[in-house]
Formats: C-alpha cells, sequence, structure tokens
C-alpha cells in the first residue's frame, strides 16, 4: 500500500513540474511580460525603472526566470546594494512555499490565500456534500425504480440542471429567494450574497449563517448533483444485474434488504474515483459562485487578480489548483484500491 | 461518404430486417426520423441560428428599431447650442465623471469629431417638504421651446424648455394640478398641451412631449407616474452640460455617453393608445423614438429583443468554429496518437493529464486575460484548449478499431498507413465525431457565456448572452426582463444540443442507451 501510495505521489511530480513551466510561460507570454504594470507607474524616475527591472531580473532569458521563480535567488549573489556591493537575493521560491508578493495588494500571496481558504473550504465542502447527499439518493432510487415516473424526471432534471449555465441558475436563486419570496422581516427570504450578515464585527459561527451558505451552496452543488445521480444509478444498475443479487433474491429476502444492504453497498464503490473530478469541478466552478454570491474565497481573489493582472497572484493559483486537483485525484485512487478489493495495486 | 466497413449496431431483430443492408448513414438518419424529441431540438437550434443570421433584417424591418451598437445615449445638439443633460444615476452607480465622444451624426458609424467639455456636478436630488418631482422632456423636432405652468398661474412654472433639452426635473407641489405646456415663455402663448397630475409624495412623474418631425402639426402630451423608492430620488443626480462650440462642424451632432449612468425608465408609445410597460428601462431619447419593444429595453435604452439576436450571433458563431477548431485538433491528434502508440501516445497522454489537473475555465481565464482577445482569437483559444475530450473520445475508438481485422487484412495487403487512417479509420469515426460536436458546441456556448459573464470574454459594447447577464444583478428589482431572456437563450440552445448529441449517439448506436 505505502508503496502503491509513493509510486503514484512519484508520478505526479512531472505533471506538477509541467504545470509550473505552463503557469510561468503563460505568463511571460503576456503584452508587455509580468512587470509592466509595475514599471508603468508614473511615479517612477528611469533610474528607479532600471533598478526595479534589475531586481526582478525581468531582463534575464526566461529559464533563469523560471529557476528564479522555483528555488528563489538567494544563493545568488547578484543584486548590488547602494554601495555597489554585490547581496544575496531575498526570494525563496515557490519550492520553498514563497510565491512572492502580490503586486496589487502589496501583501504575501500565501497570506492572501490563507484569509480566503476558510471561505473557500467551507463554501466547496458543504457543495460536495450537498450533491451527495442528494444525488446517491436519487441515484440508487432512480435505478431501483428504473422505468417509473421518478426515474424519468430525475433524467431530464439532470439534463437541464447541465445546460442551464450555473451562473444564472445562481441569478435566478437570488432572483426568487433573494427578491421575490418575501422572508418574515419584510427583505428577501434569503441573503442575496456575501459570507455573513453585514458587521463590523467577525463572522458569526456557521450555524448562525447557514441561511447565507445555501443558495451558494446549491449553485455550486448542482453539477455534482446531476453528475452524481447519473453515475449512481449507472452503477446500481451495473449492480443489480449481477449474480449475487439475483441469488439474494432467491435466498427469499426482502427487497429493501437486496437494494439497499447488497446492491447499495458495492454500487457506492465507485464512487470514491469521484472525489479527484469532484474537487476539480467544484473548485472550477468556485470562480462563478462566488462572483454571483459575493463570497468572499479563493475563486473570488483569482477573479480579482485576473482582472488587475497580479501575476504572483495568477501563477499562484495555477500551481494551487494544479496541486488541489492531483491530490484529489490521488486520494480517490488509494481510496478505491482501499474499499474495493478487487483493485490491485499495480 | 459512405461508411463501407464498420460494425452496424442494431436494436432488435426487427430492425435488423427493416435496414437490411443499408449503410451505417442510411441506418442512422431513418432512426433519427422517428426521433421526435431530437428532430425539434434540431429544428430549435437551426430556428436560432436563422434568427440571429437574420438579425439585422428582423431588427430593422420586423421590430423597426435601430439598436445601435456603440453606448446608444444621444443626444443632439446644434453647433454654439448648450444641452443640458440630466441623468439620475442609479444608486448604485455613484458617476465617476462622464467620457462623452461627439460624433458627427447619430449613430455608430459617426466620425468621431472631438471630445466635448463635459463638466459633472454631484448633485443631491432632495426633494423639498411637501413638493415632488416630475421630468420634462420635449423631443419633437423642430417644435418651439415651450414653458410649463401649473394651474393657470401667471408667471411660468418652468420656463423655455428647449427642444431636445432631455430631461427637466420640476419640484410639483403635492397634490392634483393642472400643467398647462405653452409656446414661449408667456402665459398668453398658444398652448402646446394640457396634462392633469395628481403628484404623490412617492410618485415621480414623467411627461413627455412628441412632435412631428416636419415640426409642425399635433404635438401629443404623454405622461406617466411612476413610483420610485425613496431612496432613488435621494441619489446624486449626475448634471453634464455638454457644449459644442465647433462652428465648421456639421448641423447635429451625435453625444455618446461612456458611462454606466443610469436614468429612471418608462416607455411611450407615439400613438398614445398604449403604455408598454415592459420596457422597464428606456433612456429618454428613446422615448422619442416611441417604438414598441417587444422584449423591452435595457438600461441603455437598447432593444433587448434584437440584442439578443445579435448576441446570438456572436455566442454561436463562437461555439460553431470554435468546436470545429477543437474537434479537427482533437481528431488528428486522437487518430495519430491511437494508431502509432508509442512515444506519440504516451507524449499526447501526459498533455492531455498536465492541463486536465487545472479547471479549464481557469486556464481559459487566464489566458483570456492575459490577452485580451477579440472574438477571433477568442475562437482560437477555445478551440486550442477544448480538444482534450474528443482526442481521447478518439484514441480509444482508433484503438479499438485498429484491432479489427479488416485493418488487419488491410495491413496484410500493404495498404499504406495514410489510406488505412483516412480510408478505413476515419469514417467509423464519423458517428464519435458528430456526437462529440453537438456536445462540444452546448459545452461551449456555456464555457464562452460564463468567460462572458465574468467580464472576460466578449467585452462590450458587442453582445454576447453571457454578458449581457454581467450587471444582471443590478436589475432585479427594476428590469427582470434582462435578467431572464438571456439565461434563457443559453440553457434552450445548451439543452436542444445535448438533446441532439443524445438523439445522434442512439441513432448510430442504439445498444449505447441505458
Amino acid at each position: 500500500m505505502a508503496k502503491y501510495i509513493a509510486r503514484r505521489i512519484v508520478q505526479s511530480i512531472p505533471t506538477l513540474f509541467l504545470i509550473t513551466v505552463l503557469a510561468f510561460i503563460i505568463v511571460s507570454l503576456a503584452p508587455g511580460g509580468p512587470t509592466a504594470s509595475l514599471l508603468l507607474d508614473p511615479n517612477l524616475t528611469p533610474q528607479d525603472r532600471v533598478r526595479i527591472a534589475e531586481q526582478l531580473g525581468v531582463n534575464d532569458p526566461w529559464p533563469i526566470q523560471y529557476l528564479r521563480w522555483l528555488i528563489g535567488d538567494d544563493w545568488e549573489w547578484r543584486i548590488r546594494d547602494n554601495s555597489g556591493e554585490p547581496k544575496p537575493g531575498n526570494r525563496l521560491g515557490i519550492l520553498r512555499l514563497d510565491f512572492g508578493y502580490s503586486f496589487v495588494a502589496n501583501r504575501r500571496v500565501l497570506d492572501l490565500f490563507g484569509e480566503r481558504l476558510g471561505a473557500t473550504l467551507e463554501l466547496g465542502i458543504s457543495a460536495l456534500l450537498f450533491a451527495l447527499a442528494l444525488g446517491v439518493p436519487i441515484g440508487i432510487l432512480s435505478a431501483v425504480w428504473r422505468g417509473s415516473l421518478f426515474d424519468n424526471s430525475m433524467r431530464v432534471l439532470a439534463v437541464i440542471i447541465n445546460a442551464v449555465p450555473n451562473f444564472w441558475l445562481g441569478l435566478m436563486l437570488i432572483l426568487l429567494f433573494g427578491v421575490i419570496i418575501k422572508g418574515p422581516d419584510g427583505k428577501g427570504l434569503l441573503p442575496m450574497g456575501s459570507r455573513c450578515p453585514t458587521t463590523l464585527e467577525a463572522c458569526p459561527p456557521l450555524h448562525e449563517r447557514l441561511n447565507h451558505l445555501i443558495l451558494p451552496m446549491i449553485v455550486l452543488g448542482g453539477g455534482g448533483l446531476a453528475g452524481y445521480s447519473r453515475y449512481l444509478r449507472a452503477s446500481m444498475l451495473d449492480v443489480i444485474g449481477q449474480d449475487y443479487i439475483r441469488t439474494a433474491r432467491a435466498k427469499g429476502l426482502k427487497d429493501r434488504t437486496v437494494w439497499f444492504a447488497h446492491g447499495a453497498r458495492n454500487a457506492l464503490i465507485p464512487l470514491a474515483t469521484f472525489l479527484g473530478p469532484a474537487i476539480a469541478g467544484v473548485w472550477g466552478g468556485a470562480f462563478i459562485t462566488e462572483q454571483i454570491f459575493s463570497w468572499p474565497g479563493i475563486g473570488r481573489l483569482t477573479l480579482q487578480s485576473l482582472t488587475a493582472l497580479d501575476y504572483p497572484m495568477i501563477m499562484a493559483v495555477t500551481v494551487f489548483s494544479a496541486i488541489a486537483t492531483i491530490v484529489g485525484f490521488i486520494i480517490s485512487d488509494i481510496l478505491y484500491a482501499l474499499i474495493d478489493p478487487r483493485i490491485r495495486f499495480n | 461518404m459512405a461508411v463501407r466497413t464498420g460494425v452496424v449496431k442494431l436494436k432488435d431483430q426487427d430492425e435488423a430486417k427493416r435496414y437490411a443492408g443499408q449503410s451505417l448513414l442510411q441506418l442512422a438518419l431513418a432512426r433519427l426520423r422517428r426521433d421526435t424529441l431530437t428532430l425539434v431540438a434540431i429544428g430549435v437550434v437551426l430556428i436560432l441560428i436563422l434568427l440571429s443570421i437574420f438579425a439585422p433584417v428582423i431588427e430593422k424591418d420586423i421590430l423597426g428599431v435601430s439598436y445601435s451598437r456603440t453606448d446608444p445615449v444621444n443626444a443632439f445638439l446644434p453647433p454654439g447650442g448648450t444641452a443640458r443633460l440630466v441623468y439620475l444615476p442609479d444608486h448604485r452607480y455613484r458617476s465617476q465623471g462622464l467620457h462623452v465622444v461627439v460624433t458627427h451624426d447619430r449613430g455608430a458609424g459617426g466620425r468621431e469629431i472631438g471630445e466635448v467639455h463635459a463638466e459633472v456636478q454631484q448633485r443631491q436630488l432632495t426633494t423639498k417638504e411637501g413638493m415632488a418631482n416630475m421630468l420634462v422632456a420635449h423631443t419633437s423636432f423642430g417644435a418651439p421651446a415651450f414653458s410649463v405652468f401649473l394651474n393657470d398661474q401667471a408667471r411660468p412654472f418652468a420656463a423655455r424648455i428647449a427642444q431636445n433639452s432631455m430631461s427637466n426635473l420640476l419640484e410639483i407641489p403635492i397634490g392634483k394640478h393642472t400643467l398647462t405646456f405653452r409656446r414661449g415663455t408667456t402665459a398668453d402663448g398658444e398652448v402646446l398641451a394640457r396634462l392633469e397630475v395628481d403628484i404623490q409624495p412617492s410618485t415621480l412623474t414623467t411627461a413627455v412631449l412628441f412632435g412631428r418631425p416636419d415640426g409642425g402639426g399635433e404635438i401629443a402630451l404623454r405622461a406617466k407616474a411612476f413610483s420610485v423608492n425613496s431612496r432613488d430620488l435621494a441619489v446624486d443626480t449626475a448634471r453634464l452640460h455638454v457644449i459644442h462650440t465647433s462652428t465648421s462642424a456639421p448641423r447635429t451632432v451625435n453625444v455618446r455617453i461612456l458611462d454606466q449612468v443610469r436614468i429612471p425608465q418608462i416607455n411611450y408609445s407615439e400613438d398614445g393608445s398604449t403604455v408598454v410597460e415592459r420596457g422597464l428601462f428606456t433612456t429618454g431619447i428613446s422615448a422619442m423614438d416611441a417604438r414598441t419593444y417587444v422584449l423591452g429595453t435595457d438600461d441603455l435604452g437598447r432593444d433587448h429583443l434584437s440584442r439578443l439576436l445579435y448576441a446570438g450571433q456572436i455566442s454561436l458563431s463562437i461555439a460553431f468554429s470554435a468546436a470545429i477548431i477543437s474537434i479537427v485538433i482533437g481528431v488528428t491528434i486522437g487518430i495519430i496518437a491511437g494508431f502509432y502508440g508509442g512515444l506519440i501516445d504516451d507524449v499526447v497522454n501526459l498533455t492531455i493529464a498536465t492541463i486536465s489537473s487545472l479547471p479549464t475555465l481557469l486556464i481559459l481565464l487566464i489566458l483570456v486575460a492575459l490577452l485580451n482577445p477579440g472574438p477571433e482569437v477568442l475562437v482560437l483559444v477555445l478551440g486550442l484548449l477544448g480538444w482534450f475530450g474528443i482526442c481521447r473520445l478518439v484514441r480509444g475508438e482508433t484503438l479499438s478499431i485498429r484491432a479489427r481485422e479488416y485493418i488487419v487484412s488491410a495491413r496484410a495487403i500493404g495498404a499504406p498507413v495514410r489510406r488505412i487512417m483516412f480510408v478505413h479509420v476515419l469514417p467509423n469515426l464519423l458517428s464519435v465525431v458528430i456526437v462529440a460536436l453537438a456536445l462540444d458546441i452546448g459545452n461551449l456556448i456555456l464555457v464562452e457565456s460564463a468567460l462572458s459573464f465574468l467580464g472576460f470574454g466578449i467585452k462590450p459594447p458587442a453582445a454576447s448572452w453571457g454578458n449581457m447577464l454581467s450587471n444582471a444583478q443590478t436589475f432585479f428589482t427594476k428590469g427582470v426582463h434582462l435578467v431572464i431572456f438571456p439565461g434563457l437563450m443559453i440553457s434552450i440552445t445548451v439543452l436542444c444540443l445535448y438533446i441532439i448529441g443524445d438523439g445522434l449517439r442512439d441513432a448510430f448506436d442504439p445498444t449505447l442507451r441505458r
């Protein structure tokens, strides 16, 4: 097992490496280069410009710049101080978790991420749980009642959910529950956005602001819900067709026992493989969901960085997304292997 | 292109008898003909394509509206004249100064003749105790200036409301009054119109004078009171003075205001018979057009329906062309990787695995934010990043085709690799490719609309279904139609494409249906 995990991790290293190259190339391809916005500041004198460009090393060939981004420049006595003495650089490189400073906020990228991570995790996890909690039973029941009205309407609904753009779904939900349907206080039934009620104090604990979570959770989990129900229906149909189910029925077990104790338990196994894609899906959907609902998470931070062309942030987001997705895939492979003894570690 | 080789899959014995001896394509077409749902979906998509292709014709000849592709807050100014535009910005949009461009004549084709002096004053629009606000717009061509008299008082309540001076904000005492609109500024001027108003504290009343373009004839007065939230009355008023000082300039100029300034809006119809209530958003100038807007207008007074059609033009053509690019790339690489295997296959797999470990939307957002592409480059970006799925499909299918007997025999008789690929493999991929194409177009519409919605894809003033929803949240209370219709168009189109994809898959291979 340990060997298998180790191999999966080692296998993912080239992918991650390629992602860092890709992130770097994309950003270098940008018109004017990544530092154009920094050097455009009209308050800078020409000497300042030269000095900053030299400090950032933007005139060096890009493999060297890439290497500095990767492993830092503290080993390089490159920059000269005011007296002309060379001194070591101060960047540690992303391999030592130094993603640099945001151009816009002028703060460490990792600090900015840390602040936003909680909100994104809160939304992402609840959306995943929502999708699972509804999608799994719907999928199983659809398979059990195959061809019934319930089955057919759920399948139609799944196609419709996939076809409706999720930002519009969000807008319509806000319109419905935030504007049209009024709560007892005369305002909308549910808040139209943001993570907390507007107060100057810190966010109250989660259970006091669940109403803020409902709509974004539905929007972010909607796609997953449709996916899970369809996937589980197929998986359950596979299981129901197998011999041991027929044996269980032949023994005279109750339908319910056959379906849920024998069938569903095995139909749930492939769900483990869904964790990786699910993390990617939730993460990809977070950009839009967080934007619509003014959710102060990483997705919204990313969009703000993209609008402001905040390159250190953009590169860091790329690397983090890749890590999150790859870790998700590794975990789901391992889970799958753990749950299902038919899978061999080879 | 007839499919000569390959495995034809049949539903059951009946079908086997009915379609004996037919090719895969004939068989698929015969099955499609009996699939009503897919046929309806194909019909809907075709209608949408036709509508968007003929958008200019529909706009001009059927709807009779003009949709300027630039921001169409227009005003006409005579040379040397001074126009005063009063804008009541939505309380969410505090105007930060207006960018004014003067063009030769009305419409998007006007040549820019320079910028004018524009001055924006922030003024608190507060109403005195016991008074209410009334907007008066005088939009008749060639008609004289007029004054407004309240309850036949001797002195005008508002004097010299000049032609096209847009909205004049009057403060009127609360209660029932008769307003008389007289030519000139004196109490003996010719009566142009009379208006009975019942001013309530919470109403903002608008009166618009319509005139005939030749300057004479009847002048109709239409008025409608609409209630506004008290907070809307308390917003800043951006008062813009546009002074057109150039003497060599053409007779009229067009002022285009490039800012998100909003006016409380109402629709009017010229003959006075109906007041169109659906169009919540028109500008004062649109009231001059006095057209009926089927789906209303947007916040800048543009006809919503024709904008939806033009947006369809952009959204559909981007999705179709990007899908074709990605299919061509995906099929080419997929066949090569599947057919040759080995190193090529490994490289392709690694590439796909690498890029798939990032959410597609993130890569697209980064590329689009950095490159800031026009529609053509956007098509390229979408196409170049969209081939992974189809490539994987084609590769798998090629692998299975390659192992079949007819390929083995073709190799055995020494057919060149290129011939095997084009004549034996490619036609058998047809069903996979066509199904993938339909689904791909649907997905690309979703992706493009998401990008445009976030402000990164198609940028205004060009319309796409996605960017028409960009500001949707500000219209929740005032113009719900602006939120509903663009999303409905996306959903219907994508849904139909998904149905077509499913229907085609069933037509080619009914055994796949579960």
